[in-house]
């Protein structure tokens, strides 16, 4: 790389630009969570290791979609400075109630909140939170009975974390006797299940498909999968087969179809598609995206219409789950990428945030609402794409100084009113489209730290 | 002594760059005066054959070629076309000159008589409409003229943008745009209707104008004459031509002929579909695949210039016909020598080199089997443990258990998934770096368990969803469209380059433009899509979408080389189904022959077929009871691949020795000796770190990784740098794998690669480094005469001989440095071909 470059005043002035927003962002950042996993049920300690996770000696709140309790504890090492900003540790417990799965942390101080960090909610307490090193794998040993049938799970890529994973299980001779790499149905995290050909210790082994180091993983081995899916349990329509459903549907309807596949533990890719009464198609979705995206349709005639779900590949007997409706809101409203889910206000003080719309097939205007707070300038009009709303804390603030709250967009057409939950930016880069186990309480949720009056700056 | 020191004292022996028999120039025109052609000696035929028996010339345009052939009593066969004597009962009606062309005078009909030696036989020949005015055909007589003299070839002005602003389709394979070329277009200044000889057609390749094609034409020819004619009678175009639908070379497949009968001549009649016939041989174009074996005339004279087999090629317009022929030369003093046959590939290997009287070589020492079949099997020189193991061993099985041990290997997997790497293009560009190494995995694992050859055809034919979790749909990532797939597929499983006939009939195969898009038909509904989920793209099928033939705009409906109705139609409405069902089926007459040429090319250094992936009549096999028997074996095996590889390599004509011998030493296509080749650059790499004891090492894949386990060449370190010592393999001639053609693998030999060995950042780390294996030997205090014999044993397995020992402990002794001694010593031995070449 030549420096030659910043012997010109132009790029002198966009480092120091660079550097002052830098100095700007005071809110704290997660880089590490150790352990990855929590047990339910248990206290578990943990180190959160980042960049300005005390303030001013003040050490952050946690925040978390899941139920736990936590404190804060001190440090392993006892030498270690209470200032310590980059390192932190805490006593989490996770109450009974808590769900298997992924949820989701945060740390907020009066500066900001960070981005969220995914923690991995297990049954299994032998299940081993582990680093990835540079060309080594990662090892786990178990021992088992001649038959006895184990799960072995990698959970990475759904804990956020920048890896591809490649899972082998060798016996004692270390040949290999069981391997997974990529999943259909969760992508990069292996996972397999394994009948022990004989009695001993086997050996699970993790490294990433590039051999890379610095990731981080869980490694589960348990009798039984830490999440099992049953399709027939969701609360919509299973459809086994191919053939097609009927639907009277009547004019000026908005049709969304809503498909669920991986979330309930299919690999099925759908492919949906709307033909009228003459049999012609006038709608398809689904076309080799593997994320399950609904398909809309407005219906301008009124009568009896088919709709045909199969799978992309022709495969046949997987389930998935459609959700239709006529009720759902022919727009998806979501805040700006420019806008944050998180802010740092006082109580009288107005801050303002951009709301984007993509429209289907419905040009009116829009409101955006919020229990917790008053909005100005808060309805998206006529057409329009984007509005900035002004916003201004509703009631005074509570003890806790970390408020979550949701915004909704409604809109009223032909005297039917549609309302749908603002969905918030993509937090989470690294995991995959269509990831199933999304913590909830995370797309849609936004955040605001509550600066008291007369409190140190 | 330094190395650069050395340099300027070693002599190092060049690389020979062994190079494929160049191609016959396209379209040349070999003048029987310039070729050497024996006096035909007619001697005693017991039998002459004539041929035709019988034939009618219908107008006066028409000719007839005549073979005459004299069988003799030691069963030999002689053309004797031109050596025989003609006479004809009603000598008005017609004649025949010298080259045995019947060309008629009058209505009628006579009896031809035929006689050499004391042989004769006759045919009959009817003459009808010699007096009816029988314009110049365009379609029939004024294109094959411009083809044949090679006005339209791809070279000049069948090249797509023409040549000197006169374009003609390719072979004539567009006849009204050739109507509308030479006669309407630039104002019709192209033909001189008042004064044809002045027309700008026969002009320039007359040479009369200047011409960048040279002569083509002179005013004696009949061609010529035939062009004059066909401009004075006003550029007629025929109104509704019959179509050719086929042509037929005579004689056909299966004749060899002893020198010093060296010649045979070809006759080649068209097959109209009218329900006519013509004799089109003065109008066909002829070629040879191998010039230097056989030159064919503009007359179609076949002229053998050394013993063995050529195709002969005869095209007229977009029709295209191939024959084989022989030429056995005797050899003085040849007394057939072989060691009893291992198996049918030996058989049927010396069965052809008896005919063609070359001396098989003898069976090479194990030393050199020993590195030779490590380096086939496995990529890798076998280890100093494994050479001495072997070496010591005194079992007579010990050869086929070694080839058995291998084959089981780890690494045989890894570096026969590197061949299979670079034939499907597996590259980060192409698939991404996740693709590729789960592609990658996916092929070592078919490789590893031996996978039968049919059902991994058919898994990445068949490939859909996820590339991710299913990584044989990365096979359609690799081309762009859906005529990079079908070319790919025709390639991989066809042994065909189809390529050509996407734009016109196939020019030196039957394949048609046709034919192209009914094979496109099969692929053309795969459709894939990157889901954003990291490397991944899902393959499926479309349910609806038609390919369309580029000239007629209408859609094109499946098609596969002799199948039934029935096969075109897939089960499914996958189409795909119903290729990878007819490919893989037993009674194809590709797929076998492919995947066993492609692997007795690997083995053997030369396909069966060579190149291995250009199968086509016109490039006909060394020796094809071989490929049958091959073919026959593999499919018997359930398309066991292993099997194959197996029997070659426990061949004596695998274990030949490179040696040649005084019969054999010309011998480069018929098996008689061991072809020594240069290491690709991965075996070359990891041999240099395996002697040097300084292994390259890669990251972004498995630690112990060589370079001819490596995935693809365009891994870069997580997605930055590169992973290892890629531009030395790059030198060497790596592939970038941008063709799925094993051609884009260099095996020649470079000033690059001298000079990479020479002084080359890579070797000079490898041999200066105090880790390596001489340093660390000489620190363990091992006598010189053992770190000797080390290197000999690894660079060459085996052991030095008496002078070469002496030679290097002499100079040990002689230096002050044995470190640096030793540096010397080693870089001498990693430049000598003994251990760059596979011998």
């Amino acid at each position: 790389m030549s420096f030659g470059a910043f012997s010109r005043p132009w790029a002198m002035i966009a480092l120091a630009f660079l550097c002052l927003a830098g100095q700007a962002s005071a809110e704290p950042v997660i880089h590490r969570i150790e352990p990855l996993n929590l047990t339910i049920g248990q206290t578990t300690l943990v180190t959160v290791f980042g960049d300005r996770l005390t303030q001013d000696g003040r050490e952050p709140i946690l925040w978390s979609n899941a139920p736990i309790t936590w404190t804060v504890a001190e440090p392993e090492d006892p030498k270690q400075s209470k200032d310590n900003s980059r390192e932190r540790r805490f006593s989490v417990t996770v109450t009974d109630q808590a769900s298997a799965g992924v949820c989701a942390i945060r740390l907020a101080n009066r500066d900001g909140i960070s981005a969220p960090a995914m923690l991995l909610l297990d049954t299994e307490p032998t299940t081993k939170s582990l680093r990835l090193e540079n060309n080594r794998p990662c090892i786990q040993t178990f021992t088992a009975k001649q038959g006895q049938t184990f799960y072995c799970e990698a959970w990475s890529r759904r804990l956020n974390q920048d890896t591809d994973l490649i899972m082998s299980v060798k016996n004692e001779a270390g040949t290999t006797v069981a391997s997974a790499d990529d999943d259909e149905v969760i992508g990069f995290d292996p996972q397999l299940s394994f009948r022990a050909p004989a009695t001993g210790t086997y050996t699970v082994e993790v490294h990433d498909n590039q051999w890379r180091g610095g990731g981080q993983c869980c490694v589960r081995v348990s009798s039984n999968p830490l999440i099992t899916s049953d399709p027939t349990a969701a609360e919509f329509i299973t459809q086994q087969t191919a053939s097609p459903i009927p639907l009277e549907l009547e004019s000026d309807q908005y049709l969304t179809v809503t498909p669920q596949t991986r979330a309930i533990g299919s690999s099925a890719m759908l492919l949906m598609e709307l033909h009228n009464t003459a049999g012609q198609r006038v709608a398809q979705t689904g076309t080799g995206d593997t994320s399950d995206e609904p398909l809309r349709f407005k219906v301008t005639q009124a009568g009896q219409y088919q709709l045909h779900a199969y799978d992309l590949v022709e495969r046949v007997g997987l389930p998935f789950d459609l959700n239709i409706s006529t009720d759902q809101a022919p727009f998806v409203v979501q805040l700006d990428g420019g806008s944050k889910d998180r802010h740092v206000i006082k109580p009288e003080d107005e801050f303002k945030v951009r709301f984007r719309v993509t429209r289907f097939r419905y040009d009116g205007p829009i409101t955006i609402t919020c229990p917790e707070l008053t909005l100005k300038d808060n309805i998206i009009p006529k057409k329009r794409n984007d509005i900035e709303a002004k916003l201004q804390l509703r009631s005074p603030a509570s003890a806790n100084p970390l408020l979550t709250f949701q915004f909704q967009a409604t809109a009223t057409l032909d005297g039917k009113t549609y309302t749908t939950p603002v969905r918030t930016p993509q937090q989470l880069k690294r995991v995959s489209k269509g990831i199933t186990q999304w913590p909830p309480g995370l797309d849609g949720t936004c955040f605001a730290f509550i600066k008291q009056e007369g409190a140190k700056k | 002594m330094t190395i650069q020191k050395l340099i300027a004292k070693s002599v190092l022996v060049l690389l020979i760059v062994v190079s494929g028999t160049p191609l016959q120039a396209e379209n040349e025109l070999h003048e029987e005066a310039d070729l050497k052609i024996d006096t035909i000696q007619v001697g005693q035929p017991v039998k002459l054959v004539i041929s035709p028996k019988t034939f009618t010339l219908d107008g006066k345009h028409q000719q007839l070629q005549l073979i005459v052939t004299g069988l003799y009593a030691d069963g030999s066969v002689a053309d004797l076309t031109r050596a025989a004597s003609y006479q004809l009962d009603q000598p008005e009606i017609a004649t025949v000159n010298q080259r045995g062309a019947v060309v008629p005078k009058s209505n009628g009909e006579t009896t031809i008589r035929a006689k050499a030696g004391d042989a004769s036989i006759e045919m009959k020949l009817a003459v009808t409409n010699a007096e009816s005015p029988d314009p110049v055909s365009f379609h029939f007589q004024t294109l094959p003229i411009l083809s044949k003299t090679g006005c339209s070839m791809g070279a000049c002005h069948g090249s797509p943008h023409g040549k000197g602003g006169f374009r003609l389709s390719l072979r004539a394979f567009d006849p009204s745009l050739d109507y509308r070329t030479i006669v309407e277009e630039e104002f019709g200044r192209r033909v001189n209707l008042l004064e044809p000889q002045q027309s700008l057609l026969l002009a320039k390749p007359r040479t009369e104008i200047a011409h960048g094609g040279g002569q083509r034409l002179r005013p004696d020819d009949v061609e010529y004459q035939r062009l004059v004619q066909w401009i004075r009678e006003g550029c007629q175009v025929d109104p509704e031509p019959a179509r050719c639908t086929s042509i037929r070379l005579e004689p056909g497949e299966g004749r060899f002929l002893r020198r010093p009968h060296h010649v045979q001549q070809m006759r080649v009649t068209a097959y109209f579909d009218d329900g006519s016939k013509r004799d089109v041989t003065h109008l066909a174009v002829f070629e040879s695949s191998d010039d230097t074996i056989c030159k064919v005339s503009r007359h179609g004279l076949a002229v053998g210039q050394r013993r063995g087999e050529v195709a002969v090629i005869a095209r007229f317009l977009d029709q295209i016909e191939s024959t084989v022929l022989g030429f056995i030369d005797t050899v003085p003093n040849f007394d057939w020598q072989a060691p009893e046959p291992k198996s049918y590939v030996d058989e049927l290997v010396y069965q052809r080199l008896k005919q063609f009287q070359y001396l098989p070589a003898k069976i090479c020492s194990d030393e050199v089997f020993l590195r030779r079949v490590s380096l086939d099997l496995t990529g890798l020189l076998p280890s100093v443990e494994q050479t001495e193991a072997f070496l010591a061993d005194p079992s007579s099985e010990k050869r086929p258990q070694l080839i058995d041990q291998l084959l089981a290997s780890d690494e045989h997997a890894l570096f026969w998934s590197q061949k299979w790497g670079d034939l499907l293009k597996l590259s980060t560009r192409q698939m991404g770096h996740s693709g590729v190494l789960k592609f990658h995995r996916w092929i070592k694992q078919s490789v590893a368990n031996n996978q039968p050859y049919d059902q991994f055809a058919r898994e990445i034919l068949l490939a859909s969803g996820s590339t991710l979790s299913n990584p044989a749909g990365n096979f359609y990532r690799t081309g762009s469209d859906t005529s990079d797939i079908t070319e790919s597929t025709s390639q991989l499983f066809l042994g065909t380059r189809i390529g050509c006939a996407k734009c016109h009939n196939h020019p030196y195969e039957r394949w048609t433009q046709d034919n192209y898009y009914g094979l496109s038909a099969f692929f053309h509904r795969v459709a894939t899509r990157q889901t954003g989920r990291g490397d991944e793209a899902v393959v499926w099928m479309r349910r609806e979408g038609e390919v369309k033939h580029p000239v007629s705009g209408q859609p094109v409906s499946p098609w596969l080389p002799a199948a039934q109705e029935h096969d075109l139609v897939s089960q499914s409405t996958d189409r795909r189904e119903a290729f990878a069902q007819w490919l893989t089926s037993a009674g194809n007459p590709f797929f076998a022959k492919v995947e066993v040429n492609r692997i007795a090319a690997y083995l053997l250094g030369r396909g069966i077929v060579e190149p291995f992936d250009d199968h086509r009549d016109s490039n006909p096999p060394a020796n094809g009871p071989l490929l049958e028997a091959l073919a026959k074996d593999f499919t018997d095996h359930k398309f066991d691949r292993r099997h194959i590889i197996r029997t070659i390599v426990n061949s004596n004509t695998y274990q030949a020795t490179a040696e040649t011998n005084r019969y054999n030493v010309d011998d480069a296509r018929f098996y008689s000796h061991f072809q020594p080749r240069r290491l690709t650059a991965e075996q070359l790499l990891d041999a240099l770190g395996e002697v040097t004891g300084v292994p390259e090492r890669f990251v972004s894949v498995h630690p112990d990784t060589k370079a001819t386990q490596l995935p693809a060449p365009d891994l870069k370190e997580h997605n930055r740098g590169q992973i290892g010592e890629i531009e030395f393999l790059k030198v060497f001639g790596m592939p970038e794998r941008q063709t799925v053609c094993q051609c884009e693998r260099g095996t020649d030999s470079s000033l690059g690669q001298a000079l990479e060995l020479f002084n080359g950042g890579t070797v000079h780390r490898m041999v200066s480094s105090k880790q390596n294996r001489i340093h660390r030997s000489l620190a363990a205090g091992e006598p010189h005469d053992q770190i000797l014999k080390e290197l000999y044993l690894r660079a060459f397995s085996r052991a030095p001989n008496a002078q070469e020992l002496q030679i290097g402990l002499d100079y040990l002794s002689r230096s002050e440095d044995p470190g640096s001694a030793l540096e010397d010593i080693l870089w001498a031995l990693i430049n000598q071909d003994e251990f760059l070449f596979q011998h």
